[in-house]
């Protein structure tokens, strides 16, 4: 690892150009810089060293400054939420990559440390084991347990599909090729890349959660870094789920209101680049293992989120600030705090009463005018759902499997919508998700009951 | 085999919607196109009835299709709104020369009242000569700052109620992801209202926000609308276009993308610690300002002290150069 010094600069990741295997933090591209504009080559902090790295291309840093460097900034992240108390159980998730098993060695680094600088809390290392989606060499289960092993923290390995399913995921194994070929059923019904990616990032977010409550962690840390957060964000918009925003890039996540015992999610490393990152597992001689999605090694013209990534990589050449400045526009905005209703699949906010100016509202007046060309001018919108249900109401199963579908998807948010519609049947999605919906719905009914006689 | 209007009216449809991907035929079309823009209308209670609307008029696409449909509906609907076209005449030869002379063909065939108004007349400044002082970059600050002041001021002279702009979905997407990429917190908030109403000012709405660009292209051609096209003869605004192509590639993957994106727009909060600037006046001109000193003056005063950079970039430097020239009093308006 003696190839890096001062006149190899790490310019740019550019994504899935050159490996395939690291899409998410971004392939780390080498150049030879050109000397014309000769760089200090002391580093900038101590003076004495010469310098290994060359950060924002100009700030020069030595191996020995640079490391504390990046720890301080993830130490002042962790600090500044002040959410961490001592002696908590924390759910640290690590998929394999760069990021993640940097968040681990920095954790585990910080537990080791003398008193007044140690970490206090208590860590469960968490890694889900996806093989059943993505081809990952064989042994790759057996070397994150070696790794895991090595740095003698607690640690549990979980196979995706009995987090999603099975209730007592952690004990045993036993239904899990039934389990497998749920989760490979919901995947190959979806067609579409972007929602298939999409419908991952929810079902990952469901595993976690149900994770650390079984695992009793009051806390969640994942290890995304500001460049993946920006892309995040900027697909987020796209798919119509900026107003969870916060709830997929902010620092800290309640996902429920006010209640200090409830389940948060920190990301102590936002605010650290991709660059640094890489630098900081170079130097502390960190492997990162495969860790694919549906978008590893595909197009960038198929799917949203990495036509997403390929725009702010893109625009970061030519402008350097993209990155941290769309990072920033995130960090400003909330949830609604009058939000009631929480989205079945995804946790995120319901957009609920919407004005009949929206966008959401003309989308459904559009379908619905160019189904009924020049009637529709007669009919209003209300008719024809009266209509349609008239027509329902015979007692075929596939009507009910239809029905079913739509209540469902009532207790979606916009995005999660069209995830749902593309669903072949329903009957392969958790059970919890299902319940919870069927359990919203007998409130709703009873509500109808009862709401002439509520004061 | 020919395929069938969705709307089940027994004709062959011609084309498939951009927005919804629904077949339809000629009729349908329209019927779909212009009932959209009157449920966007009524809903969003865009005019009240009598009130005078002027129409922002460029010759281009976008206000062609509005006129024209704004048109239609009022008659048809008794929106008992009075018309008015209004442009403004940049001053730009080879391009706005020809698009207002198809303004003025909008204005015979609809019957409207037409009012131009020229940026030589009201700040002795065209876009020609603009461009001459400033060169070819940045001088897209000028022409978007000056003619935000320039509608309003022709708005006010011809005694509307308000201006109708012809931003369609795709604008309305594009600046959504603009703003966040610029890190304007306060424009994204805003731009997506429909209505826009700012003190002092003429309010604006967007009657097409929800209307795709491609479906006004198309409504054009099988009406055959005559419009201008011809992109601007000084540089395009560079860094828009990166938003354009964009979202350009998003709408091939997934159409909907634009109408998602406008309803992030919509649904998204800003969190309420975040400082938003205070709209005041300009103590110059009296138009609607954050600033001391409104940017369209800021502009012209560069322009007139031969110091054509000093309104472009951060306010707050430009406000420096200002105070270290000699007698900053003696202001030419």
């Amino acid at each position: 690892m003696n190839f890096v010094d001062v006149n190899i600069v790490l310019t740019f990741y550019k994504s899935s150009v050159t490996m395939c295997s690291v899409t998410e933090e971004g392939a780390v591209v080498f150049e030879t810089l050109n000397q014309v504009e000769p760089l200090e080559l002391k580093c900038r902090k101590c003076l004495i060293e010469d310098g290994n790295v060359v950060l924002q291309k100009k700030y020069v840093y030595c191996k020995t400054c640079f490391v504390p460097m990046v720890t301080h900034k993830f130490r002042a992240t962790l600090g500044k939420s002040k959410l961490v108390n001592r002696g908590e159980r924390v759910l640290v998730c690590v998929s394999g990559s760069q990021s993640s098993v940097s968040l681990l060695h920095m954790i585990w680094t910080g537990l080791q440390q003398s008193t007044y600088k140690r970490l206090t809390f208590d860590p469960v290392v968490l890694y889900i084991d996806e093989s059943v989606l993505h081809n990952y060499p064989h042994d790759q289960k057996d070397k994150i347990k070696e790794l895991f092993e090595k740095y003698g923290l607690t640690y549990r390995i979980v196979k995706f599909a009995a987090a999603v399913y099975s209730d007592n995921c952690l004990n045993e194994e036993r239904y899990i090729d039934q389990y497998n070929d749920k989760l490979k059923n919901i995947f190959n019904s979806l067609s579409d890349l972007t929602l298939k990616e999409d419908m991952l990032m929810k079902l990952r977010k469901y595993a976690i959660t149900k994770l650390a409550e079984l695992l009793k962690c009051t806390r969640i840390m994942t290890a995304e870094n500001e460049h993946k957060l920006s892309i995040r964000l900027l697909s987020n918009v796209a798919l119509g789920r900026g107003s969870q925003t916060s709830l997929d890039i902010g620092l800290a996540v309640n996902n429920k209101n006010g209640d200090k015992t409830s389940l948060v999610t920190i990301r102590p490393m936002r605010n650290l680049s991709a660059k640094e990152i890489s630098y900081y597992a170079l130097f502390n001689n960190l492997d990162d293992f495969m860790h694919s999605n549906f978008l590893t090694a595909t197009s960038e013209d198929e799917s949203i989120q990495k036509t997403t990534e390929r725009f702010v990589n893109d625009l970061q050449v030519d402008f350097p600030s993209t990155v941290s400045t769309i990072f920033r526009t995130g960090e400003k905005i909330s949830e609604k705090t009058s939000a009631i209703a929480y989205c079945s699949l995804c946790q995120g906010i319901m957009d609920v009463n919407m004005s009949p100016s929206s966008a959401m509202e003309a989308t459904k007046y559009s379908k619905y005018v160019s189904l009924m060309g020049i009637k529709a001018l007669e009919l209003s919108l209300k008719d024809v759902k009266n209509e349609e249900a008239n027509q329902k109401n015979c007692t075929g199963c596939k009507c009910k499997k239809q029905d079913l579908k739509e209540e469902i998807i009532e207790g979606l948010c916009y995005a999660c919508t069209h995830i749902i519609q593309n669903l072949e049947s329903l009957d392969d999605l958790p059970k919890d998700i299902l319940s919870k919906e069927k359990e919203r719905l007998q409130f709703k009914r009873m509500e109808e009951q009862i709401k002439d006689f509520l004061l | 085999m020919p395929i069938l209007c969705s709307a089940k009216c027994g004709k062959n449809a011609v084309l498939k919607r951009p927005k919804t991907g629904d077949t339809l035929c000629k009729e349908c079309f329209y019927w779909a196109f212009e009932l959209e823009i009157h449920s966007t209308i009524t809903n969003g209670k865009l005019f009240k009835k009598g009130d005078v609307v002027a129409i922002a008029a460029s010759g281009g696409k976008d206000s062609t299709v509005l006129a024209q449909v704004l048109k239609i509906l009022n008659d048809r609907y008794n929106y008992e709104l009075k018309l008015v076209l209004l442009s403004i005449d940049e001053g730009i030869t080879g391009y706005r020369d020809d698009s207002l002379k198809t303004v003025q063909e909008n204005k015979d065939e609809y019957q409207m009242p037409l009012k131009i108004l020229s940026y030589e007349e009201l700040y002795g400044w065209s876009m020609d000569k603009i461009v001459a002082e400033v060169g070819r970059k940045n001088n897209c600050t000028f022409c978007g700052v000056f003619r935000r002041q320039a509608l309003d001021r022709g708005a006010m002279l011809l005694n509307v109620n308000c201006i109708a702009t012809g931003h369609n979905a795709d604008d309305i997407a594009e600046t959504v992801l603009m703003n966040i990429l610029r890190g304007d917190v306060a424009r994204l908030q805003r731009c997506v209202n429909i209505i826009t109403i700012t003190e002092g000012t003429i309010p604006r709405c967007k009657p097409l926000k929800y209307t795709y660009e491609k479906e006004i292209v198309m409504y054009a051609y099988f009406k055959k609308l005559n419009y201008f096209s011809t992109e601007c003869i000084f540089a395009p605004n560079a860094y828009r276009g990166y938003a354009r192509t964009f979202l350009k590639d998003l709408e091939r993957l997934k159409p909907s993308s634009i109408m998602d994106i406008i309803h992030s727009g919509e649904t998204m909060c800003i969190k309420k610690n975040i400082k938003l600037p205070d709209i005041g006046v300009c103590t110059k001109c009296g138009f609607v300002s954050s600033q001391d000193i409104c940017k369209a003056c800021m502009l012209l005063e560069g322009l007139n002290r031969g110091l054509p950079k000093l309104g472009i970039g951060k306010s707050s430097k430009a406000h420096k150069a200002l105070a270290s020239l000699p007698d900053p009093k003696l202001l030419h308006f």
